[in-house]
């Protein structure tokens, strides 16, 4: 179990570089992939930054400081920047939480789109393809499959029930697939199984 | 229960199983139960195999940046000052 405890300033200081601190590129990285901007990316980080250190009595020595990281940073991107974004929220929640209905799992998205041809596409393709996902569903694979978490950091980082991390990850890779097979066929990849 | 549940239910359990091993999540029973299941099934072979080399691409091919040169200190000095007014 960890230990939460009010810290000298003193302390503070030595908590925040020895934990926090070994985590701003990953922390980059995500703010990266979540803005799609590096400033946006950069101004995010440094709120991130601000925010635990201010917030420095919550974190529990012990614990793990990237998922709490983590989480400030959604917390703070989800504040500033789906606010500021005209685009409205697409992510249907409706249908997010019902994947393993009868639809969605007779969906049969595999058939057309094959291992060889995931193998073709470049890095450009791949990452397009994982932008152009609504944010809530790139975050998941972004946590899960780049960063590593298991379902329940990601779940505590996102605040969501695990169920709901799951099926949302679900959701998420047969839109990923879906971008693929876009790209692949408009690029001329054949499937060869007619 | 008629027989289109069934098969419903049973595609759910895999995609659910297959979901777990992908990510590294699934118990040693559960590996098993997949591995058996697969030898069986050719429509969850092809999707384990394909969800698999989704992910192995992503990894392979979105590499990590370093933060931006600067930002570091920018935050330490931030913090240094934060402190100081205390």
């Amino acid at each position: 179990m960890g230990e939460r405890m009010s810290y000298e300033s003193k302390d503070k200081q030595r908590v925040f570089n020895e934990e926090f601190m070994p985590h701003i590129d990953a922390m980059y990285n995500f703010a990266f992939r979540l803005t799609l901007d590096e400033d946006d990316a950069k101004d995010l980080v440094q709120e991130t930054f601000m925010k635990a250190y201010r917030f420095i009595n919550s974190f529990e020595t012990g614990t793990n400081a990237k998922a709490w990281l983590f989480r400030i940073l959604k917390n703070s991107f989800i504040n500033n920047y789906r606010k500021k974004s005209k685009q409205p929220n697409k992510v249907d929640y409706q249908e997010v939480e019902t994947f393993y209905n009868s639809d969605s799992v007779n969906e049969n998205i595999t058939t057309d789109l094959r291992v060889e041809t995931v193998q073709h596409l470049i890095g450009d393709e791949i990452t397009n393809a994982l932008n152009s996902l609504d944010v809530d569903f790139r975050t998941v694979i972004i946590l899960c499959d780049l960063e590593g978490f298991t379902y329940e950091e990601m779940a505590k980082i996102l605040d969501i029930p695990i169920g709901t991390v799951r099926s949302r990850l679900h959701r998420a890779r047969n839109l990923l697939k879906e971008k693929l097979k876009q790209y692949a066929s408009s690029l001329g990849y054949k499937d060869k199984r007619k | 229960m008629n027989k289109q549940n069934m098969e419903v239910e049973q595609k759910q359990a895999c995609t659910e199983l297959l979901q777990l091993v992908i990510d590294g999540q699934a118990t040693p029973e559960q590996h098993q139960e997949l591995e058996f299941h697969l030898e069986r099934c050719e429509d969850c072979r092809e999707e384990y195999l394909l969800s698999k080399s989704i992910k192995d691409s992503l990894r392979s091919h979105i590499k990590p940046n370093n933060s931006p040169t600067g930002l570091a200190n920018i935050i330490q000095n931030k913090i240094s000052e934060t402190a100081s007014l205390k």
